[in-house]
């Protein structure tokens, strides 16, 4: 097993609350459920890649803008792990004098690709793909 | 059972996640708010400017514009709008800032149903109460309307208790008017000309509040980047209302202990108490007791608070006065509207009169906005009511009648052989009986959103069942 499997196997461990998102299902019903995870999916991949080109660039104005709605996504649906991440990077991109230990890109990165693929794989799971 | 799906205010989201937006618009329209949607400030002005809306929900991180001026127009165009701005944690000091400019609450992100919709109750019924005309029959000097004997005699109280100093602690179930009782505290005191200074402390982020209430410094904390007087500052010489006084934090009522025993105040970070002189109101929807036993609550703070209880009835228990706050709000919206109905009818009053109304005054005035917003004018016949409502009112479902309790040995035999489904209505009905068909209580000690209860009932009224 390489360190990628290893760091993989234990970003899927700390994924997020599933019954958190099943709740919100529930809340949208039958005809907006399949949409919601559609939307969440499509607006997590749009941060993966706001959060990619920021990190690549140290573009902090831009880590700003994308830490803001990746913590407010994570934190909804239950994600805790990646919203902690999310709200770390938040603070510290917005202060120049930043104690905080700015969180590893590559970790909060791989969350976020683990989440997405998680779930895809919820949707089709509970025939929420149109 | 849901909340009945009035329309008296529609709502405005102005949010740029699309996924947010769904999960925010599910939420509202599950509670029966009308919802209109806008991802980018310049939508959501068009859409302000187009609809009329007096609710705006508002994400202060948007694309096209800072949220703050967004809000500025919107309150210059109309000035009793009530926005209600969500933020994300880094957000915290521009939120306290949207809060000075006259922001109705502020809500931290991630999303929190309970506080989001509670937010948006306070909001409605906010812009609903200032509605109501001044003076109608049977109206007390409180603002009240109702010449029930329990409104008597809490008006009575009031004009007792307004004069002193003494602490006065409102308790009551959600819609029952504790902040215009707080008010009406205030109005009738030698302090009315002072400011009258109202805090949620249920809406505040934890962190926040010590802020909020006693202020702080420059520097104190990364963000205090000038200093801020807090609320009990600010209420010098008047009254300070503390509402959801419950959901304090415990550090917090160590603080506020020690404000109400040396009336002074420490601001975050200062090293100097400030000398104030503030009256002490505050109120909780929960049983402040519950909260002690719990050790949610101090003790200590407790009897310090509850000095003079004030406990605002559930509108059920005020007799004829649902009938008096009906026929006032009907008037009032109607000239609003600009239409012209001619009183409730008999089926009406008698339906008004067996309505439990877990919404209390709150549920009352949405009910009649549904009606003036969606009919022309006339007598107002039971046909004009929202279905649910009138479904509720004629079904036992939210007032049951109160089974002798069996023992926990026969108890268990009664559950077992049933399905899971009837057993959660069992269980459901019977904690309904117990706390007087109160849907908060009763959601609280179910571990319950109280929306979650609405809908289960909601759902059981239109498929009842054997008992």
């Amino acid at each position: 097993m390489t360190s990628d499997d290893t760091q993989m196997i234990r970003a899927r461990q700390h994924t997020f609350d599933e019954a958190a998102l099943l709740r919100l299902l529930g809340l949208a019903g039958p005809t907006d459920a399949p949409e919601l995870m559609r939307r969440l999916r499509a607006d997590l991949r749009v941060l993966l890649a706001g959060l990619t080109a920021g990190f690549a660039a140290e573009d902090r104005s831009e880590l700003r803008r994308h830490s803001h709605d990746l913590l407010a996504i994570a934190g909804t649906i239950g994600a805790r792990h990646l919203h902690h991440l999310a709200q770390v990077l938040n603070l510290c991109a917005r202060d120049d004098a930043c104690v905080l230990a700015a969180p590893d890109a590559a970790d909060l990165l791989r969350r976020l690709k683990v989440l997405i693929d998680r779930l895809q794989d919820m949707a089709v799971e509970l025939g929420l793909v149109p | 059972m849901a909340l009945p799906r009035a329309k008296p205010v529609t709502v405005l989201l102005i949010e740029d996640m699309p996924s947010l937006q769904l999960i925010y618009r599910s939420v509202l329209a599950g509670a029966g708010h009308d919802v209109r949607l806008a991802g980018s400030a310049a939508e959501g002005m068009a859409q302000f400017l187009q609809t009329g809306v007096q609710v705006v929900l508002l994400d202060l991180g948007l694309p096209d514009r800072d949220g703050l001026d967004l809000m500025a127009e919107m309150m210059a165009v109309r000035p009793e709008t009530r926005v209600i701005i969500i933020t994300a944690n880094g957000s915290i000091n521009k939120a306290v800032e949207a809060m000075r400019a006259g922001a109705q609450e502020f809500l931290v992100k991630p999303f929190d149903e309970v506080r989001f919709l509670n937010a948006v109750g306070n909001a409605i019924e906010r812009i609903q109460l200032r509605r109501l005309p001044p003076k109608a029959a049977g109206q007390g000097t409180g603002g009240f309307i109702g010449s029930s004997d329990v409104m008597a005699r809490i008006q009575g109280k009031i004009n007792s208790v307004a004069s002193s100093m003494a602490t006065v602690f409102i308790t009551g179930e959600s819609g029952t008017g504790k902040e215009l009782c707080a008010q009406a505290v205030h109005g009738n005191s030698p302090r009315a000309k002072g400011p009258f200074i109202a805090l949620n402390c249920g809406a505040i982020p934890h962190d926040l509040l010590e802020s909020e209430v006693f202020g702080h410094v420059k520097g104190s904390f990364t963000g205090a980047i000038s200093d801020k007087p807090g609320a009990a500052t600010a209420a010098d010489g008047g009254t300070l209302f503390l509402d959801e006084i419950c959901e304090m934090a415990p550090a917090l009522q160590t603080k506020l202990l020690r404000f109400l025993q040396t009336s002074t105040v420490l601001p975050v970070g200062a090293t100097r108490p400030i000398k104030v002189n503030v009256r002490i109101v505050c109120a909780t929807n929960r049983d402040p007791l519950d909260a002690v036993r719990r050790g949610q609550f101090r003790e200590d703070l407790y009897y310090r608070l509850f000095v003079v209880p004030i406990h605002m009835p559930p509108l059920r228990d005020r007799g004829d006065d649902v009938i008096e706050i009906a026929e006032t709000a009907l008037i009032r919206f109607a000239e609003e509207e600009g239409r012209r109905f001619d009183g409730l009818t008999q089926d009406v009053v008698d339906l008004f009169r067996r309505m439990p109304w877990p919404g209390n005054v709150r549920q009352v005035l949405n009910v009649i906005r549904n009606v003036v917003v969606l009919n022309d004018g006339g007598p107002v016949t039971v046909r004009m009511l929202p279905e649910d409502m009138v479904r509720m009112a004629e079904s036992a479902v939210l007032t049951p009648q109160p089974a002798v309790m069996p023992g926990p040995e026969l108890l268990m035999d009664s559950l077992l052989g049933r399905p899971l489904a009837e057993v959660e209505r069992i269980i459901v009905t019977a904690t309904l009986a117990r706390y007087g068909g109160s849907i908060p209580k009763a959601a609280r000690v179910l571990d319950l959103s109280p929306s979650t209860l609405y809908r289960k009932l909601e759902a059981w009224a239109k498929d009842p069942i054997a008992r």
